[in-house]
């Protein structure tokens, strides 16, 4: 057999090249989503921002809109056990496991605001969502509505959506954490044999 | 065949069960519909507040520890429903109708009213729901205040008529401590020869 034959080292059916760049270019797509998510509300959350902006006439501006998902505050979180806090600040960073904001300014006087529309579509939103609001307060000028999972809420798991309207500025809130940390500080820190509960006087 | 029959009895079931929910669940014994309230025209005042047994729950939680007589009427708590309309010319004869409407329609219902006070502009309806003389099921307080406000209270639970007087002592809630005295008093009378 002639030692011509034989077959020389076969070539990579990828190139290393290749490679490395397309796990460069999935890596910089993924930082730059991730840095994205950042300034992006959840779905319920812009479903409140949507429908407190649709039932109000004028253009909004935003002042901020920042998303601390679960892996930012896991992050934060494991690096706090870096370091000796206090027990409240332990309880709350322990606690929460996601945050969002939105701050939006009307350019313009709204004029009068039809809160009756605005907590109506709220509410149809929110429901389709597989949310319910627990509280609706509306006054001359304000509107505060509170939406809640309408299934699988705990204390190791609450979740909630805040829709604040005052004049010309608008807020919306989510947030979800585990509650227990908070719990049992407050069950350390409060007497409640001592302290008066007050409800429903006038 | 065989499978066939499974499948048939699948079809037919589906459509009986949609049916079924489409007619919804039942409420609760001691649950009202209301009905839905919006807020008032002109920036009235208007308040609601639906505390779900999950949220009650939470603070069943925060209370069991130093609070346990209070945390364990509250777990026989499902349901705590608000409402708050300010009344104006526009929703005065429209929520006075439905107040008593909703008051004719708890006492066919076999509500039980307690108190009923019409007083300096104030008409107060307390109503309670009960299962034999033990439990109380649900309570329902409906008020006018003054003509400038009206106020829908529905309590829905497992709860005793002395916890309610309890409820309202350890909470500091007037009106709870109000009515559970009412129920005992009303309780003492029927229990005399």
């Amino acid at each position: 057999m002639d030692s011509n034959d034989t077959p020389g080292p076969t070539s990579p059916r990828f190139p290393v090249g290749s490679v490395v760049l397309c796990g460069i270019l999935v890596g910089i797509s993924v930082v730059v989503l991730g840095i994205a998510s950042y300034f992006r509300l959840s779905p319920e959350t812009n479903a409140l921002r949507e429908s407190a902006m649709g039932g109000v006439n004028g253009t909004w501006n935003k002042t901020i809109a920042l998303n601390i998902g679960f892996f930012t505050t896991g992050l934060v979180r494991a690096g706090s056990h870096l370091f000796k806090l206090a027990p409240e600040p332990r309880a709350a960073l322990d606690t929460l496991q996601g945050a969002e904001v939105g701050v939006y300014k009307l350019q313009a006087d709204a004029g009068w605001v039809d809160h009756r529309a605005i907590l109506a579509r709220a509410d149809r939103e929110m429901s389709a969502r597989g949310w319910d609001r627990v509280v609706g307060v509306s006054r001359e000028h304000e509107l505060v509505a509170v939406y809640v999972p309408k299934r699988g809420l705990s204390s190791r798991r609450m979740k909630c959506c805040v829709l604040v309207l005052q004049d010309r500025d608008l807020i919306v809130v989510g947030a979800s954490g585990n509650l227990d940390p908070l719990l049992h500080l407050a069950q350390q820190r409060l007497d409640f044999k001592d302290t008066p509960l007050h409800f429903a006087l006038r | 065949m065989k499978q066939f029959l499974p499948c048939m009895l699948g079809t037919a079931a589906l459509p009986l069960a949609l049916a079924a929910s489409a007619f919804g669940e039942p409420l609760p014994p001691g649950q009202v519909d209301f009905g839905s309230f919006t807020a008032p025209a002109g920036g009235g005042e208007f308040v609601e507040v639906n505390v779900t047994s999950s949220l009650i729950s939470l603070a069943t939680k925060f209370l069991e520890k130093d609070q346990p007589d209070v945390a364990k009427v509250l777990q026989g708590l499902q349901l705590v429903h608000v409402n708050v309309i300010g009344l104006n010319d526009e929703n005065r004869p429209d929520i006075q109708e439905r107040v008593q409407g909703i008051r004719k329609d708890l006492e066919t219902k076999g509500w039980e009213r307690i108190v009923k006070v019409q007083d300096k502009g104030q008409d107060v309806g307390v109503y309670l729901k009960t299962q034999n003389k033990d439990t109380v099921q649900g309570l329902v307080v409906v008020v006018i205040d003054g003509g400038k406000e009206a106020v829908f209270v529905n309590v829905v639970g497992d709860i005793k008529p002395e916890q309610l007087s309890m409820l309202g002592e350890k909470l500091h809630i007037d009106p709870l401590k109000k009515i559970g005295k009412e129920v005992e008093k009303k309780d003492s009378n029927q229990d005399k020869p």
